[in-house]
């Protein structure tokens, strides 16, 4: 039992008695060390007191066991176990009672002696009345209730009531008010519902002698009010407190993986956390301080009971495991709002003030400091997923000792190891080395591998198994035992240069691990966003599902990783790929609901801005606005439509990731090309729905031959030298005509002139459709209008490229002629315009590279370089021009 | 402040300590064995060492000594101040075979006079003196600091249950001393508004500054 009963000892009349009456009893027991126990007040009847009650009330330690064995001094037996005490009496029937506190007695001349005082009487008196409990400790609303209504009258609460009710109509507006306001109001209704009671007769008189009940008054009348105002006063709080709640479940959501060894807290603690944890999550339901704070003291207690499971001597809780646990479980209660019931607490006790330093406070300030140390981000590093990885290491080789027979172990599984190493630290380098030198080994012997099961032991498998053992350099597709590729581990830590590499060297993004998430899931949880363009643009699907039927978005939603939401969003808004931003996981939920859920206001707005649908249920029927907890998003979900205000800020910040995504494409990823382009460069992309569709449009018609009617959507003249293309388009009557509606303001497209540069999703721009489709004099036109002959689309090909792979001589021709181009650029397959041209055994546009001086030992990602790929389709005038070419040099 | 140690001017104090210094110098078995004494552990009642009661009886005078144990390990030092504030005492413990625990117990003191000033009365343990051949604090050093700083050392054994009644004791005489300076302070600030510096006795160089500091607390 909680004892918080407190009475002051010399106004205990046996205490008292004993001292007066029985001096040198007293005076025996204190010199020889002997335990007074001590009835608390009230509960000896009055006509006892004889000699015969004090010895049954000193207790004389056992000379083995002075701890717990006690005789008293009329020999009776006395044992005390977990602070209760039980007496032997005569007729063998023991009898207990609880000891509700010890006091340490220091006389005058520093004398100690000890005091315990016990609910009950050690001594049975023959009438068998024992008096009733008075011992009243309020720790839940009902005991509060029931102490205001057995110690008052039903008028006292009666009026309570009708001052609390009065009191939320005159505050109708309580929960717009700042903190401090609500706080000095709330007390103001306090310390008038806190009247009312005492102004009961029958209560004023019993709390004016017994400083203990009125205490449990003050802590009655606090909750009863706690409980008549709470739904609107945590509304107030959650208010207030929304932005410091949505940061703190940014940094709880993304440390959701810790494990209790992240933050050394011993494996003995993993038995009780889900017990502890259940406790911990149901601070919220409780609408008063008393209540919470109680919820925190059966976590606490939650947390210990391991001990007295595990062993009996019970090595106490120290508050160097308490807090680590605190923290632990604050992250994994999931709840929305710590800070706000945090604040609750701590700041709307009023009747809990006067006893600053009991446990309420200790409890309170406990949870406080493992608030801080998570909001304070002292859990970086090691605390986060990438510890996960260490442990399986660790794991490892007792797996591998079991699984040494059917698991190729050695170089292959440690060169993985250090790939991913490399991956998650960034290091480039040593990934491309790791990974080529698979590509040097022979290339067939994995695939023999990747189709056999690991477990299977034919004479074929083994056999080949034995084989590839020689070669088990990881390529860029190997996964480890969770299914993770390299790609997946890059994308974790937000490596953009590794990504970017590995998805040149042919990483397939779709990929998934065992858990069904792919390299995207990882990059938008963890809120890597140059990682997710990167993923995004390589044409990945967006909306893949995992195992959870969780989308990337729900992932960014949930950890509320704004940027990452509106890369994606922007994404698709500007290729105008079909998106549904409402699909929904296994639990019903859509990213609106994770948004809405940990209140991340920004994100609520954007998704809302893109379709996203506030009045979804989820399985628990349960729509975005129901989670909502604080009334800012409220307001925003319930007004999803209001576009005027939120409209404007979103549509910057979109801007803003436009310029991110732009500066992804500008971060110099490209060490391994070839000197004459150190960086690629990618098409401008268009921020707006509308720029999409005039792209589109640009696009089509370069396809489709219609000249005039791409060079009237770039805005360049048709043409410079040929006089056909002179006269205007027919959609426009003359050239005036033209040059009239440019400067007509209804004509936007025309008076904004379109960027030449301009791209679609695929990075392709007009010079690239161009050089593709073979429109030489299109090529012209655009280069003289300053288009970027040198521009990549996504897959890395220039309009040089294009032109080879398509075999387009004119184009080429042209683009050389430039001298702008850049002839041994790579595009992301490792290939040179001069590969393709050998690919295709173009023997004519082999000699115009040729004529360019072309590097002609650039080798591919297979390896390759033109003359082998020329040797491989027995090409014999090619290789005959190289060879003349390599000869001449 | 003064409403927290005085309780409604019955003459009962509340006082609160917290104990401060790194992860494993015997912080949790000294509060552990003062608070057990006579009785094993199974009597604490929730098994836990983090928080816990003693109520004392100092010549009449009731006080009841809430006892904070802190995490000592360095990753939580930032989270001091918010178990510290309002304490009344300190105990600042260290492991007398280990110099760096001495160092830490320094930091301590350095933090809590700048934070608290000298409201908070200062007692520092030099614990494990079971393992004394093994010291590598030497003696005189620890107590030369002790001084200089206005605490009070003690050489105490959780083990052995050394000095451990005698530091606590010691200590809360001297919260004791402290609360009532302070309430004749308030009481003599009702009747003159001025010389405020007159009733110190403590020996203990920063104690001009207590008094301002307190009247602004006392509200």
């Amino acid at each position: 039992m909680e004892s918080n009963y407190d009475e002051d000892l010399s106004d205990n009349v046996f205490f008292q008695v004993l001292q007066n009456e029985f001096g040198a009893l007293f005076e025996r027991a204190t010199l020889e060390g002997w335990i007074i126990c001590v009835p608390r007040a009230g509960s000896m009847p009055k006509y006892a007191l004889t000699t015969n009650d004090f010895f049954s009330h000193i207790l004389i330690p056992n000379d083995e066991l002075p701890e717990t064995h006690f005789r008293t001094l009329n020999d009776k037996d006395v044992k005390i176990n977990n602070r209760v005490l039980f007496v032997e009496s005569e007729v063998g029937t023991t009898f207990s009672s609880h000891v509700l506190f010890e006091e340490t007695f220091y006389s005058e001349d520093m004398l100690k002696y000890k005091v315990l005082c016990v609910e009950s009487p050690l001594q049975q008196y023959c009438d068998g009345v024992r008096a009733e409990s008075g011992i009243t400790t309020v720790l839940t609303l009902r005991d509060c209730i029931d102490l205001l209504w057995t110690e008052s009258c039903k008028e006292v609460l009666e009026r309570m009531d009708d001052c609390i009710s009065l009191f939320l109509t005159t505050n109708e507006r309580l929960e717009f008010l700042p903190l401090q306001d609500q706080k000095d109001l709330v007390g103001g209704l306090y310390t008038k519902c806190l009247q009312i009671a005492l102004k009961d007769d029958r209560l004023r008189e019993k709390t004016s002698s017994n400083r203990y009940l009125l205490d449990n008054v003050k802590v009655s009348v606090e909750s009863y009010v706690h409980h008549g105002i709470y739904k609107k006063l945590i509304k107030g709080i959650t208010g207030c407190t929304a932005y410091e709640d949505a940061s703190f479940n940014k940094i709880v959501r993304n440390l959701s993986d810790i494990q209790l060894r992240d933050l050394n807290i011993g494996a003995e603690f993993q038995s009780v956390i889900p017990k502890a944890r259940s406790e911990l999550r149901r601070v919220e339901g409780y609408s008063t301080v008393v209540g919470k704070v109680g919820c925190l003291r059966k976590t606490v207690t939650a947390i210990s009971c391991q001990d007295s499971a595990s062993s009996q001597t019970g090595s106490a809780l120290a508050a160097d495991e308490l807090l680590p646990m605190l923290v632990f479980l604050v992250i994994k209660s999931g709840l929305p709002n710590w800070i706000a019931h945090l604040t609750y607490m701590k700041e709307f006790s009023y009747s809990s003030s006067n006893y600053h330093a009991n446990q309420h406070s200790f409890l309170v300030t406990s949870l406080e400091a493992a608030i801080t140390y998570i909001k304070d981000d002292f859990l970086v590093g090691p605390m986060e997923p990438e510890s996960q990885l260490a442990y399986q290491e660790y794991d490892r080789p007792e797996d591998e000792l079991s699984s040494e027979d059917e698991k190729p172990s050695g170089p292959g599984v440690t060169l993985l190891t250090s790939l991913f190493e490399a991956a998650k630290k960034g290091e480039e380098d040593e990934v491309k080395r790791i990974l080529e030198q698979h590509e040097t080994h022979s290339a067939s012997s994995l695939e023999g591998l990747n189709l056999c099961h690991p477990l299977c032991s034919c004479d074929k498998c083994e056999k080949q198994l034995s084989y590839t053992m020689c070669n088990m350099a990881p390529t860029v597709n190997s996964c480890d035992d969770r299914g993770f590729t390299v790609l997946h581990i890059a994308a974790m830590y937000g490596q953009a240069r590794v990504v970017d590499a590995l998805l040149r060297m042919g990483a397939k993004p779709e990929k998934s691990d065992y858990k069904g998430s792919t390299a995207l899931h990882y990059s938008c949880a963890r809120g890597h966003q140059n990682t997710v363009l990167l993923l995004i643009h390589s044409g990945v699907k967006l909306n893949p599902v995992d195992n959870e039927r969780n989308t990337p978005l729900h992932l960014a939603a949930a950890n509320g990783h704004e940027t990452c939401i509106k890369a994606l969003l922007y994404y698709t808004e500007q290729t105008g790929i079909e998106f549904d931003p409402n699909l929904t996981n296994n639990h019903g939920d859509t990213p609106l609901h994770n948004a809405a859920r940990w209140g991340y206001t920004n994100i609520v707005q954007a998704l809302l801005e893109y379709g996203a649908s506030p009045f979804v249920g989820n399985k628990r029927k349960q729509t975005p606005l129901d989670l909502a907890h604080n009334m800012h998003l409220l307001e925003v979900l319930s007004n999803p439509f209001r576009t005027a205000g939120p409209a404007t800020p979103v549509n910057i910040s979109l801007k803003n990731i436009s310029v991110a995504a732009a500066s992804t494409s500008q971060l110099d990823f490209s060490d391994e090309r070839v000197d004459a382009s150190p960086t690629i460069k990618l098409g401008v992309r268009p921020n707006s729905t509308d720029g999409i569709r005039k792209v589109e449009r640009v696009l089509r018609a370069i396809m489709y031959g219609d000249v005039r009617l791409a060079c009237f959507y770039l805005s360049i003249e048709p043409s410079s030298g040929d006089s056909e293309h002179q006269s205007c388009h027919p959609l426009c009557s003359c050239k005036l005509k033209r040059d009239e509606s440019s400067s007509n303001a209804v004509g936007t497209k025309a008076k904004e002139p379109m960027n030449i540069n301009v791209c679609d999703s695929d990075g392709m721009t007009p010079l690239h459709m161009a050089s593709k489709c073979g429109r030489a004099e299109l090529v012209k036109l655009l280069i003289d209008a300053k288009a970027d002959v040198n521009v990549c689309t996504l897959n890395g090909m220039s309009p040089l490229h294009l032109a080879c792979l398509n075999q387009r001589h004119r184009v080429a021709a042209v683009l050389l002629e430039t001298h702008l181009c850049s002839i041994d650029a790579k595009d992301n397959f490792g290939n040179t315009a001069l590969h393709y041209c050998c690919q295709n055994s173009n023997s004519k546009l082999v000699t115009l590279l040729l004529s360019y001086t072309p590097r002609i030992d650039i080798r591919n990602n297979d390896g390759k370089t033109p003359l082998d790929e020329a040797k491989e389709i027995l090409s014999l005038t090619i290789i005959q021009l190289l060879t003349e070419y390599c000869l001449k040099d | 402040m003064a409403d927290l140690q005085t309780n409604g001017g019955t003459g009962n104090y509340n006082f609160k300590v917290v104990l401060l210094g790194e992860g494993r110098v015997g912080k949790t078995s000294m509060v552990l064995r003062y608070v057990e004494d006579k009785f094993n552990d199974q009597h604490i009642q929730t098994l836990q060492a983090t928080f816990l009661n003693k109520k004392l009886n100092i010549g009449g005078k009731r006080i009841n000594l809430a006892i904070w144990d802190t995490a000592g390990q360095e990753r939580f030092h930032a989270l001091g101040p918010i178990y510290y504030r309002m304490s009344n005492g300190a105990i600042l413990v260290y492991d007398i075979t280990d110099e760096d625990s001495f160092q830490k117990v320094k930091n301590w003191v350095k933090e809590l006079k700048k934070m608290l000033g000298s409201e908070i009365c200062l007692s520092i343990a030099g614990n494990k003196v079971d393992l004394e051949k093994e010291r590598n604090v030497p003696v005189e050093v620890a107590e030369e600091y002790a001084r200089s700083v206005g605490a009070v050392h003690f050489h105490t054994s959780a083990k052995l249950n050394v000095s451990i009644e005698e530091l606590f004791l010691e200590l809360t005489q001297r919260m004791m001393e402290r609360a009532q300076q302070l309430e004749m302070q308030k009481a003599n600030e009702l009747t003159r508004t001025n010389s405020m510096r007159r009733n110190i006795v403590v020996v203990d160089e920063d104690e001009p500054a207590a008094p301002t500091r307190t009247c602004c607390g006392t509200t």
